[in-house]
């Protein structure tokens, strides 16, 4: 027991404020600090019984970080806002000041007692009050009446403006080094959910670490889709009352709130909270909850949720952890999709290109196949053609050899024989000599065309830069004979050079020009021209005439191999647009016509222009 | 002339039509001694080293052959690559005689040592002539061999 004595004069309370202001600013553990507060205070107040309450004005609750009675530290239960001296001081935020028990009795009916359960007689609390907040009491008692004066309260107010200064700052820092710690694990339980890459796996990672790694009990997480809510994954004993695949009515309870506003939903109470619904009241005794909604892209896919059978089990802390890993599982879950649409699309990819690759090896193997074809027909057809026309020459010799014999012998047939035998020897057998002979000549013609027509397609194409002007004047130059024969005027216009293939161009070239004069019409001068123009990916080039012409019917025969169109006056076999047009397809480019009978064709063709490298 | 005279051919030929072509003109080209006809590859090499169905019988000296190169059992590039192995028939003269006058097929053969190659024309009369200038050809090759 202390008594006021000499000893707590100004001096020492001047000291004792000091080191109370000191220990405000220095320590940063509230339990530290309410110690030296009391060590302080217990100097220069009489303290029988000595505490600090803190009220938490959201749940109206009033606790004890610090009681002391008779010097014993004394663990409280927290306890409601009520009937107590320390609820009025609370209640009027005004100090109180007791000098008796019977005082005590007016003020409040019954009041409380702690560890030795012995009465005081006086009893001191000042509020705790911060920029006009109320956080708690501090409160000192005596068995002795009359222990504090007026001098006493003024004493302890200054020293409650000090103190909660110091529990403010505590709490803070309290504050800030668990949110300090907890990010500290939000960042583990976010890189080790990022690193999961199938959805389910990935949230129960997540819901697993939170419970682990962040210590909350009971966690779920539910997929969200449109008004469908449904429970994805849970622990904790809420994951037995609604379990996975559980689906929640539409638009109920907090989680219903969140999607509507997607905010988070931070309720320290259920009970206080109308939007709380309870799927199982019998079973399910959640007290607190918090709910923060999962975004993808703006849109809600699912939400958090954290329970607790305690109140006030969450703060805003807690709050900012969760919504900080809702964002980490959002990112992640988007990660996730894009991963499986890029193994889709991968897979897809691959699944084209072993079907471009097995088209290839088919076109390959068809190139090869129509290689092999040429060869058969050069080898294989040539062969029975040479002895065809071999041993028709042999026959032809062998009758001309015979010829005089059988004039001999013609002359010895009675005259009725004579006419027929000489007919056989004379007209029958040159005549099928003639015709095996034309037949040989012309299938081997066409051999020599499908041969050529090949080899243009496996020729290896040197592409140079052209002076196109000069090539279609030189091939002017071999067909002046042609032109003038037929009184044929050839102009040409200015050509733009090419980068392609010297044989090739000049082949289409000449091709295209020679069919221009062969197939003039030869009632009215012939006018022949050929222009050209560069464009950006291509160059162009045309020849017109006033020829003859192709009928429309014949359009499609145009560019076959071995077909021909119109009037068959001009010898040929057939190839000449089909070589054209193979060799205007390796140079990079198209070719085409406009024709109208007896009015002329133009024939256009392009070569590509190399791209540029750069 | 003598000289061509004492050539001995050997046509190596699938097609009996153009070795029978072949012969005639030979023959109008006053190459007549010993011209020996086989039908694919492996008969040439048993004829070249006097095996199988020629076992016993020397090979006639000078020698020339006549080469088909689409032929059945050994084609006309082994019997050409064996021969030119073989330094027992490398030094006899190997004129090829084919449908084609593919370019790459023609460096096949220079590159495996044909000394001359004809392609089979379909115009009877060039053929002739051809198999006839090989009969001059032979006049000039078998004189340095005669001596």
């Amino acid at each position: 027991m202390r008594l006021p004595g000499s000893n707590s004069g100004p001096v020492r309370q001047r000291d004792v404020i000091r080191r109370i202001a000191n220990a405000t600013a220095a320590i940063l553990d509230l339990e530290d600090l309410l110690d030296t507060a009391y060590r302080e205070i217990s100097r220069i107040f009489q303290t029988d019984t000595f505490f600090v309450a803190l009220y938490d004005d959201v749940i109206r609750q009033i606790e004890f970080p610090l009681m002391i009675d008779e010097g014993a530290r004394t663990a409280v239960e927290p306890v409601p806002l009520g009937q107590g001296l320390t609820s009025h001081v609370i209640a009027g935020r005004e100090s109180l000041l007791l000098r008796t028990k019977e005082e005590a009795a007016q003020v409040a009916r019954l009041p409380k007692l702690y560890g030795s359960m012995k009465m005081s007689e006086s009893w001191l609390g000042v509020p705790l009050i911060i920029a006009d907040r109320l956080i708690g009491v501090v409160n000192v008692q005596s068995y002795q009446p009359g222990a504090y004066t007026e001098e006493h309260r003024t004493l302890l107010r200054t020293i409650a403006d000090l103190l909660a200064v110091g529990i403010e700052h505590a709490r803070l820092h309290e504050q800030v080094s668990r949110r300090a710690e907890q990010m500290a694990v939000v960042n583990e339980v976010s890189r080790r959910i990022t690193s999961r890459l199938e959805p389910g796996e990935l949230l129960r990672t997540a819901v697993e670490l939170i419970r682990d790694r962040l210590g909350y009990d009971q966690v779920m997480y539910l997929d969200c889709e449109g008004d469908r809510v449904t429970v994805r994954i849970g622990v904790g004993p809420i994951a037995d009352i609604v379990p996975a695949g559980s689906a929640i009515p539409p638009g109920a309870g907090l989680i219903g709130r969140v999607t509507r506003s997607a905010q988070p939903a931070l309720v320290r109470c259920v009970a206080e909270d109308p939007d709380y619904y309870n799927p199982n009241p019998d079973v399910l005794l959640t007290q607190s909850e918090l709910v923060v909604p999962v975004t993808i892209a703006g849109s809600i896919v699912g939400v958090l949720d954290l329970q607790s059978n305690e109140i006030d089990a969450f703060d805003e802390t807690d709050q900012l952890v969760l919504e900080t890993l809702a964002d980490q599982c959002g990112v992640a879950l988007e990660t996730a999709r894009l991963y499986h649409a890029m193994q889709t699309e991968l897979h897809a990819r691959r699944e084209a290109e072993q079907r471009v690759a097995r088209y290839v090896e088919e076109l390959e193997s068809a190139n090869e196949e129509i290689k092999q074809f040429a060869y058969i027909v050069s080898h294989d057809l040539r062969a029975p053609l040479v002895n065809l026309k071999g041993f028709a020459a042999e026959l032809r010799e062998a009758m001309t050899a015979l010829s005089p014999h059988i004039a001999d012998s013609l002359a010895t047939l009675p005259e009725s024989e004579r006419e027929p035998v000489a007919l056989l020897v004379e007209e029958d057998v040159p005549e099928a000599l003639g015709f095996i002979e034309s037949s040989v000549a012309r299938m081997d013609a066409f051999i020599n065309a499908v041969l050529k027509l090949s080899r243009i397609g496996r020729r290896e194409l040197k592409p140079e830069t052209l002076d196109v002007q000069a090539i279609a004047t030189e091939i002017r130059s071999t067909l002046a004979h042609q032109l003038d024969e037929r009184g044929a005027v050839l102009t040409i216009h200015n050509l733009p050079d090419v980068v392609a293939d010297r044989t090739a161009l000049e082949q289409v070239f000449g091709n295209l020009l020679a069919n221009a004069v062969n197939y003039l019409e030869p009632t009215r001068a012939g006018i022949i021209e050929v222009g050209g123009e560069r464009r950006a990916t291509e160059t162009e080039y045309w020849i017109k005439d006033n020829g003859r012409g192709i009928a429309e019917d014949d359009y499609d025969k145009v560019f076959a191999p071995f077909r021909r169109a119109g009037k068959q006056d001009v010898a040929g076999e057939g190839m000449g647009l089909s070589y054209v047009r193979t060799m205007v397809k390796r140079m990079g480019g198209t070719i085409g016509f406009e024709s109208q009978l007896d009015l002329g064709t133009t024939f256009t063709f392009t070569i590509g222009n190399p791209t540029e490298k750069r | 002339m003598n000289a061509t005279q004492s050539v001995s051919i050997l046509i190596v030929e699938d097609d009996e039509g153009h070795a029978r072509l072949i012969e005639k003109n030979l023959k109008r080209g006053k190459i007549s001694n010993g011209i020996t006809h086989v039908t694919d590859g492996q008969q040439a090499l048993d004829f070249l080293h006097s095996e199988g169905a020629f076992a016993g019988q020397v090979r006639p000296s000078p020698l020339l052959v006549l080469l088909d190169l689409n032929m059945p059992v050994l084609d006309g590039y082994q019997v050409l690559e064996r021969m030119k192995a073989d330094p027992q028939t490398r030094h006899i003269p190997v004129v090829v005689l084919t449908t084609t006058d593919d370019a790459r097929e023609v460096a096949r053969c220079y590159d495996l040592g044909c000394s001359v190659y004809i392609t089979k024309p379909v115009d009877y009369e060039s053929f002739c002539e051809a198999i006839q200038q090989l009969g001059l050809f032979m006049s000039i090759v078998t004189v340095p061999d005669g001596e």
